[in-house]
């Protein structure tokens, strides 16, 4: 059901532990489907084993807010949303990232049965990069 | 003598500590801001602890209500702005005027949305208190 997308067990687990009042909340608000957060945490889970990260409600509330959003969204097949020029700026030198979140969302893309647009890619490497470096900063 | 209160109004999102810094000053001394987190934020909202909502995102679009959605209700939440979607007067009064609690923008907007945000606040609440003070 989730393309090829690895599900590292334990980094799955400490996700849906991590996020679940969350995206527990989202769902029942009717404002996240059932498959965007079941992919939400496989995307969070293999990010955090590839990229050696820990995601947690403090440091990662809004990534995991606005990924579960932004795969409904796309599921759904809404209109693109418009680049930000800002967003794309902050992440002009960050290929690292943007290559990781390209990848999952590769994957996340049969199940989703929809190509994840470049700006969605842009926005979620943006959310992405200020974990990287909060991280960094905190020495993680 | 009247004393008004302060309206009391939280701060979520992107460089949240900024926004309610932003709003702070932009109350001119009627307005009591404090960063929280987005459901920390929306709960204090929907408790009565504090009058109005401010998020953002990066796209403005998503991320920046969707705690308040959930805990405050569709009706209650406003988007006002986005990267595609410029910041108006007009759309924030009519949104205030509705009596919307929440409101959302693009974290680019945050310099031109918060101050214009305050500014139809405070003439909603001097309007409500006008009229309360007429009858």
């Amino acid at each position: 059901m989730t393309g090829d997308l690895t599900a590292d067990a334990a980094a799955h687990a400490q996700i849906t532990e991590e996020f679940a009042d969350r995206l527990e909340m989202l769902e029942e608000s009717g404002q996240v489907s059932k498959l965007a957060r079941r992919l939400t945490e496989l995307a969070l889970a293999d990010l955090a084993v590839s990229l050696d990260l820990r995601f947690t409600e403090e440091n990662s509330a809004q990534f995991v807010t606005h990924l579960a959003i932004a795969l409904t969204r796309i599921n759904r097949g809404d209109p693109p949303i418009e680049l930000s020029a800002v967003a794309e700026e902050e992440i002009a030198e960050r290929t690292r990232e943007r290559d990781a979140v390209a990848r999952v969302m590769r994957d996340c893309a049969p199940v989703l049965e929809r190509t994840v647009p470049d700006p969605e890619i842009s926005y979620m490497t943006v959310h992405l990069c200020s974990i990287v470096d909060l991280q960094s900063e905190q020495g993680g | 003598m009247n004393e008004t209160r302060s309206i009391r109004v939280v701060a979520a999102g992107v460089d949240a500590p900024t926004m309610a810094r932003i709003a702070q000053d932009a109350g001119g001394g009627r307005v009591e801001a404090a960063a929280l987190g987005d459901m920390q934020g929306a709960r204090l909202v929907k408790k009565g602890q504090a009058d109005y909502y401010i998020g953002t995102c990066w796209s403005g679009g998503g991320g920046a209500l969707a705690a308040a959605t959930a805990i405050l209700g569709a009706k209650q939440v406003g988007i006002v702005g986005t990267p595609g979607m410029v910041v108006t007067e007009e759309r924030v009064r009519t949104m205030v005027g509705e009596g919307r609690i929440a409101f959302g923008f693009a974290y680019e907007q945050t310099t031109t949305a918060i101050p214009l945000i305050i500014k139809e606040i405070l003439a909603h609440r001097d309007a409500q208190e006008g009229r309360a003070g007429d009858r």
